[in-house]
Protein backbone atom coordinates (compact mmCIF):
# COMPACT_ATOMS: atom_id res chain seq x y z
CA UNK A 1 0.00 0.00 0.00
CA UNK A 2 1.30 3.27 -0.82
CA UNK A 3 0.90 6.85 -0.42
CA UNK A 4 -0.30 9.35 -3.40
CA UNK A 5 -0.81 12.78 -3.83
CA UNK A 6 -1.30 15.03 -6.88
CA UNK A 7 -0.95 18.03 -8.08
CA UNK A 8 -3.45 19.49 -10.85
CA UNK A 9 -2.48 22.67 -13.04
CA UNK A 10 -4.76 21.94 -16.08
CA UNK A 11 -7.41 23.94 -16.86
CA UNK A 12 -10.65 22.53 -16.53
CA UNK A 13 -12.01 23.54 -20.09
CA UNK A 14 -9.25 23.62 -22.08
CA UNK A 15 -7.74 20.01 -21.64
CA UNK A 16 -8.02 16.99 -20.80
CA UNK A 17 -6.04 16.68 -17.34
CA UNK A 18 -8.50 17.19 -14.71
CA UNK A 19 -10.29 14.29 -16.23
CA UNK A 20 -7.20 11.89 -16.57
CA UNK A 21 -6.22 12.97 -13.08
CA UNK A 22 -9.57 12.12 -11.96
CA UNK A 23 -9.32 8.81 -13.27
CA UNK A 24 -5.75 8.25 -11.97
CA UNK A 25 -7.37 8.95 -8.92
CA UNK A 26 -10.04 6.25 -8.97
CA UNK A 27 -7.49 4.08 -10.32
CA UNK A 28 -5.53 4.89 -7.28
CA UNK A 29 -7.67 4.13 -4.96
CA UNK A 30 -9.48 0.80 -6.64
CA UNK A 31 -5.87 -0.40 -6.07
CA UNK A 32 -5.93 -0.28 -2.43
CA UNK A 33 -3.62 2.72 -1.85
CA UNK A 34 -3.67 5.84 -0.30
CA UNK A 35 -4.96 9.61 -1.63
CA UNK A 36 -3.00 11.97 0.85
CA UNK A 37 -3.96 15.35 -0.74
CA UNK A 38 -4.91 16.66 -4.33
CA UNK A 39 -3.48 19.86 -4.78
CA UNK A 40 -5.00 22.43 -7.39
CA UNK A 41 -2.52 24.90 -8.88
CA UNK A 42 -2.60 27.37 -11.60
CA UNK A 43 -5.29 27.15 -14.23
CA UNK A 44 -6.20 23.93 -11.71
CA UNK A 45 -8.19 25.60 -9.34
CA UNK A 46 -10.86 26.69 -11.87
CA UNK A 47 -12.68 23.43 -11.17
CA UNK A 48 -13.50 24.39 -7.46
CA UNK A 49 -15.27 27.35 -8.62
CA UNK A 50 -19.32 26.31 -7.06
CA UNK A 51 -21.19 28.30 -10.21
CA UNK A 52 -19.78 26.29 -12.72
CA UNK A 53 -22.58 25.46 -15.01
CA UNK A 54 -20.76 23.20 -18.41
CA UNK A 55 -24.11 21.78 -20.28
CA UNK A 56 -25.87 19.05 -18.97
CA UNK A 57 -24.36 16.00 -21.67
CA UNK A 58 -20.48 16.72 -20.55
CA UNK A 59 -19.27 15.68 -17.49
CA UNK A 60 -19.55 18.04 -14.52
CA UNK A 61 -15.89 17.57 -13.47
CA UNK A 62 -16.84 20.15 -9.97
CA UNK A 63 -19.23 18.01 -8.93
CA UNK A 64 -16.96 14.99 -9.70
CA UNK A 65 -13.93 16.19 -7.39
CA UNK A 66 -16.59 16.71 -5.03
CA UNK A 67 -18.24 13.25 -5.48
CA UNK A 68 -15.29 11.44 -5.07
CA UNK A 69 -14.03 13.36 -2.26
CA UNK A 70 -17.10 13.33 -0.06
CA UNK A 71 -16.94 9.15 -0.59
CA UNK A 72 -13.74 8.58 -0.21
CA UNK A 73 -12.68 11.34 2.62
CA UNK A 74 -9.83 12.82 -0.13
CA UNK A 75 -8.71 16.32 0.89
CA UNK A 76 -9.23 18.79 -2.37
CA UNK A 77 -6.70 21.79 -1.55
CA UNK A 78 -6.72 25.19 -3.41
CA UNK A 79 -3.79 27.32 -3.64
CA UNK A 80 -5.44 30.27 -2.01
CA UNK A 81 -3.51 32.86 -4.05
CA UNK A 82 -4.10 31.21 -7.68
CA UNK A 83 -8.06 31.28 -6.33
CA UNK A 84 -7.92 34.67 -5.62
CA UNK A 85 -7.36 35.78 -8.62
CA UNK A 86 -9.90 33.81 -10.27
CA UNK A 87 -12.62 34.60 -8.24
CA UNK A 88 -12.69 31.54 -5.87
CA UNK A 89 -13.28 32.54 -2.71
CA UNK A 90 -14.44 30.71 0.71
CA UNK A 91 -16.73 33.26 3.00
CA UNK A 92 -14.05 34.30 4.77
CA UNK A 93 -12.09 35.85 1.47
CA UNK A 94 -15.40 36.88 0.18
CA UNK A 95 -15.84 39.56 3.51
CA UNK A 96 -12.22 40.29 3.49
CA UNK A 97 -12.42 41.30 -0.36
CA UNK A 98 -15.66 43.04 0.33
CA UNK A 99 -17.16 40.94 -2.30
CA UNK A 100 -21.03 39.84 -2.31
CA UNK A 101 -20.49 35.86 -2.13
CA UNK A 102 -18.33 32.96 -1.90
CA UNK A 103 -18.18 30.97 -4.77
CA UNK A 104 -15.76 27.84 -3.84
CA UNK A 105 -17.56 24.04 -3.70
CA UNK A 106 -17.59 23.26 0.08
CA UNK A 107 -16.04 20.01 -1.50
CA UNK A 108 -12.77 22.01 -1.55
CA UNK A 109 -10.59 23.94 0.61
CA UNK A 110 -8.47 27.39 0.20
CA UNK A 111 -4.76 26.73 1.60
CA UNK A 112 -1.26 27.32 0.80
CA UNK A 113 1.59 26.11 -1.11
CA UNK A 114 2.76 24.66 2.03
CA UNK A 115 0.28 22.11 1.83
CA UNK A 116 1.77 20.95 -1.63
CA UNK A 117 5.20 20.61 0.07
CA UNK A 118 3.69 18.83 3.41
CA UNK A 119 2.18 16.60 0.76
CA UNK A 120 4.90 15.83 -1.34
CA UNK A 121 6.97 14.93 2.43
CA UNK A 122 4.11 12.59 3.23
CA UNK A 123 3.55 10.70 0.58
CA UNK A 124 5.29 8.31 -1.52
CA UNK A 125 4.99 9.77 -5.27
CA UNK A 126 3.43 13.12 -6.30
CA UNK A 127 2.06 12.74 -9.54
CA UNK A 128 1.22 15.84 -11.83
CA UNK A 129 -1.63 16.33 -14.36
CA UNK A 130 -1.42 19.97 -16.29
CA UNK B 1 16.98 7.17 -10.38
CA UNK B 2 14.43 5.95 -12.59
CA UNK B 3 12.25 8.67 -13.62
CA UNK B 4 8.87 7.79 -15.33
CA UNK B 5 8.46 10.77 -17.88
CA UNK B 6 4.71 11.27 -18.58
CA UNK B 7 4.06 13.06 -21.81
CA UNK B 8 0.40 15.08 -22.58
CA UNK B 9 1.32 17.08 -25.69
CA UNK B 10 2.69 15.67 -29.11
CA UNK B 11 4.72 19.04 -29.91
CA UNK B 12 6.90 18.50 -26.97
CA UNK B 13 8.56 14.86 -27.80
CA UNK B 14 11.28 16.44 -29.21
CA UNK B 15 12.61 18.27 -26.05
CA UNK B 16 11.49 15.52 -23.45
CA UNK B 17 13.35 12.75 -25.20
CA UNK B 18 16.77 15.09 -24.46
CA UNK B 19 15.83 14.65 -20.24
CA UNK B 20 15.07 10.86 -20.94
CA UNK B 21 18.25 8.58 -19.54
CA UNK B 22 18.41 4.86 -20.52
CA UNK B 23 16.67 3.55 -17.48
CA UNK B 24 14.37 6.00 -17.86
CA UNK B 25 10.44 5.11 -19.30
CA UNK B 26 8.22 7.18 -21.03
CA UNK B 27 4.43 7.07 -20.84
CA UNK B 28 1.68 8.70 -23.60
CA UNK B 29 -1.59 10.72 -21.98
CA UNK B 30 -3.86 12.54 -23.47
CA UNK B 31 -3.01 14.23 -27.26
CA UNK B 32 0.38 12.62 -27.00
CA UNK B 33 -0.98 9.00 -27.83
CA UNK B 34 -0.63 9.88 -30.91
CA UNK B 35 3.10 9.60 -31.13
CA UNK B 36 2.46 5.77 -30.60
CA UNK B 37 1.60 5.14 -34.13
CA UNK B 38 5.35 5.41 -34.66
CA UNK B 39 8.68 3.34 -33.56
CA UNK B 40 10.86 6.32 -31.64
CA UNK B 41 14.06 3.78 -30.98
CA UNK B 42 15.33 6.33 -28.54
CA UNK B 43 18.01 4.60 -25.86
CA UNK B 44 16.22 1.53 -25.24
CA UNK B 45 13.89 2.94 -23.01
CA UNK B 46 10.79 1.39 -22.39
CA UNK B 47 7.26 2.78 -24.43
CA UNK B 48 4.09 3.15 -22.85
CA UNK B 49 0.70 4.53 -24.29
CA UNK B 50 -2.62 4.47 -22.21
CA UNK B 51 -5.04 2.95 -23.87
CA UNK B 52 -8.05 4.67 -22.95
CA UNK B 53 -6.48 8.19 -24.86
CA UNK B 54 -5.75 6.06 -28.07
CA UNK B 55 -9.66 4.53 -28.00
CA UNK B 56 -10.99 8.08 -27.47
CA UNK B 57 -9.02 9.47 -31.03
CA UNK B 58 -9.77 6.16 -32.66
CA UNK B 59 -6.15 5.03 -32.61
CA UNK B 60 -5.54 1.61 -33.47
CA UNK B 61 -2.33 0.85 -35.81
CA UNK B 62 0.11 1.47 -32.45
CA UNK B 63 3.51 0.21 -33.33
CA UNK B 64 4.45 -2.97 -31.39
CA UNK B 65 7.24 -1.19 -29.76
CA UNK B 66 4.88 0.48 -27.31
CA UNK B 67 3.01 -1.22 -24.53
CA UNK B 68 -0.78 -0.17 -24.24
CA UNK B 69 -1.70 0.01 -20.59
CA UNK B 70 -5.00 0.94 -18.80
CA UNK B 71 -5.13 3.21 -15.84
CA UNK B 72 -4.22 0.98 -12.92
CA UNK B 73 -0.92 -0.28 -14.89
CA UNK B 74 -0.41 3.70 -15.01
CA UNK B 75 -0.42 3.74 -11.20
CA UNK B 76 1.65 0.62 -11.10
CA UNK B 77 4.25 2.37 -13.24
CA UNK B 78 4.90 5.53 -10.98
CA UNK B 79 5.21 3.07 -8.30
CA UNK B 80 8.03 1.06 -9.75
CA UNK B 81 9.40 4.33 -10.88
CA UNK B 82 11.48 6.10 -8.32
CA UNK B 83 9.93 9.11 -9.42
CA UNK B 84 7.30 10.66 -12.59
CA UNK B 85 8.38 13.87 -14.00
CA UNK B 86 4.62 15.42 -16.03
CA UNK B 87 6.63 16.90 -19.31
CA UNK B 88 4.33 20.19 -20.05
Amino acid sequence: MATFSLLITANPYSNQGQYSALEFTKAVLEAGHIIKRIFFYADGVLVANRLNCPPADELNLTKSWAKLAIEKDIELTVCVTAALKRGIVNQAEAERNALTSESIDPAFELSGLGQLTEAMLASDRLVTFG
Amino acid sequence: MKTLFILNNPTNLSACLEAIAKEDALLLIEDAVIIARKNIEYKHISLFALKEDLIARGINNTDASWELINYGKFVELTLAFDKSVTWL
